[in-house]
């Protein structure tokens, strides 16, 4: 019983309500942050290790492709920190709990205002970027050569 | 074992106990501290760096600007500290109700607990020796 | 009008897997309950289908299973209730609860349900000497309320069967033993309170909810399960009870 398909398929097939799906949000939230905070840690250490390879990262983040992944890692740190919050504040007062899907909801309708408003932002700029970038005759899409930031190497 | 005393306050009886501390407890409470100090260092981080600023004026002359300034390499290090291991615990939170051997349970355990701790130090010493001078 | 029911089957000495058993039934009522239900399949079409019943009134805990996908009490969830199908026609799909292996069709074995709920040992514990006068030991209302919601549970299992927690390692104690637990650690005349926290405050005891809340939204006694089961963290946090 206690397989890992079987419980997968079966969290998703039970006819859960809004705790349920807060839950699924926090974990999936909590997993796509770590995996994108693992790789930029190790990546920032670099400004000091490695300082070329961190220059070189620098411009190949600025590529739309992983300016979408930005804004995929904002949204995940927006709802995995207010429904934390959320849950935090409803253990320190249990009998709050009662208001269970009356948070979950405001944690959502939070989660959607502070959100829809940071992706605009942050896509305008890709957006604006990539223009720049054509009116200088290059391409936002180019992945940057390694050697292009041989001034960085110590 | 544990102690036990009456202490009647107001109308409800409330009675202390003494309870041996558990790592399972010293970790929920951890993960809430340091999420409550994320929520302010965290997304604060993604505010200055994503909105207030635009990912795509970052150089490493903006790392360098920012770093110049103690105040903000003891931001980043203590996010880092916050962060790291409670990602970390919420994996091992996943990877636990998964995986049942206690064997293999300790040895994922140790295994992130030293992955955390490389990260740390390893991370902790790129921003403390970090020089701004450095940058051309 | 109609109720058209999927049901799923398993005999273990003639399945190899389950399977979707479908019936229909006429002259269904709103006002009948699925175990009426399920009852009229197995007296009029299907006499091998088993399923635990008792009182049929929602007190006994026998018939916890998974309709249209939540667990319900059978006895207590009406036709009315289950809105799905247009006009005449209402589907019904019933399944035995999660976590428990299925012993036929609906009966699932409760035993480690039960030894959940004995490991918290869901018993008076006082061994000071009974009040001289020999009537009761003594207890205002405020200290009867705290633990009035806990002394409600049935033992159906919906809560338990109903968390993802459960499913996914059934070591973890589940709701419904943290809910009796409760309802003893919270009692201002018990005094085995220090013993039932050692058990909550272990790996397997409160620390595996997530707050998902599944439990309390399946409760057909309508307990406040997570509430409880945050009392219980709060009472090892704060060590105050």
């Amino acid at each position: 019983m206690s397989s890992l398909i079987l419980t997968v398929r079966e969290s998703i097939r039970y006819r859960g309500r809004s705790g349920q799906y807060s839950w699924m949000a926090h974990r999936i939230s909590g997993l796509a942050i770590l995996f994108f905070l693992v790789i930029h840690v190790w990546d920032t250490a670099n400004a000091y290790f490695w300082p070329q390879a961190y220059a070189w990262s620098l411009a190949l983040f600025k590529n739309p492709l992983f300016g979408l992944g930005e804004v995929g890692v904002m949204a995940a740190v927006l709802y995995h920190a207010f429904n934390g919050i959320r849950i935090t504040i409803l253990d320190f007062k249990p009998e709050w709990w009662r208001h269970q899907r009356a948070s979950s909801l405001i944690v959502w309708g939070l989660f959607f205002i502070a959100f829809i408003p940071a992706a605009i932002l942050m896509l305008g700029s890709m957006i604006g970027h990539c223009q720049a970038l054509a009116a200088a005759g290059d391409n936002c899409l180019r992945i940057p050569s390694f050697s292009e930031f041989a001034q960085y190497a110590r | 074992m544990a102690a036990l005393t009456e202490k009647p306050t107001g109308k409800m009886t409330v009675r202390l106990v003494e309870l041996d501390r558990s790592p399972e407890r010293i970790g929920w409470l951890f993960m809430r501290l340091s999420g409550v100090a994320m929520l302010i260092l965290a997304v604060g981080h993604m505010v200055i760096q994503h909105i207030l600023n635009s990912s795509t004026d970052l150089t490493l002359q903006f790392v360098a600007v920012q770093w110049s300034s103690w105040g903000w390499k003891a931001y980043d290090i203590f996010l880092l500290w916050m962060a790291i291991p409670h990602g970390i615990r919420g994996l091992l939170t996943i990877l636990k109700d998964y995986i049942h051997s206690p064997a293999l349970g300790r040895i994922i355990g140790i295994l992130l607990a030293l992955f955390v701790i490389a990260t740390v130090i390893w991370a902790t010493i790129a921003i403390a020796l970090f020089d701004p001078a450095m940058v051309p | 009008m109609q109720a058209k029911l999927k049901i799923r089957r398993f005999n273990p000495e003639t399945d190899k897997k389950p399977w979707w058993g479908e019936y229909t039934l006429e002259n269904v009522h709103r006002t009948d309950t699925v175990l009426d239900l399920l009852h009229r399949i197995k007296w009029e079409q299907d006499g091998t289908l088993s399923l635990r019943r008792s009182c049929a009134h929602g007190v006994c805990g026998s018939d916890a299973m998974r309709i249209n996908g939540a667990n319900a009490l059978a006895c207590k969830t009406l036709v009315s209730r289950l809105g799905s199908g247009k006009g005449d026609v209402i589907n019904i799909q019933v399944e035995p609860i999660l976590g428990l292996s299925v012993e036929k069709d609906l009966i699932v074995d409760m035993e480690p349900f039960f030894d959940h709920y004995r490991s918290v040992m869901p018993y008076f514990i006082n061994d000071q000497p009974v009040p001289a006068d020999g009537r009761e030991r003594l207890q205002s209302p405020e200290d009867r309320h705290r633990f009035d919601d806990t002394t409600k549970c049935i033992l159906c299992a919906a809560c338990t069967s109903s968390c993802p927690s459960f499913w996914a390692d059934d070591r973890y104690v589940g709701p419904a033993a943290i809910v009796q637990a409760h309802r003893f650690i919270f009692d201002s005349r018990d005094e085995g309170m220090n013993e039932r926290l050692e058990v909550m405050a272990d790996t397997f005891g409160v620390w595996r909810c997530r707050t998902i809340f599944n439990c309390t939204n399946a409760c057909p006694r309508e307990i406040k399960v997570t509430e409880a089961i945050a009392d219980v963290k709060k009472a090892i946090t704060s060590g105050k009870v």
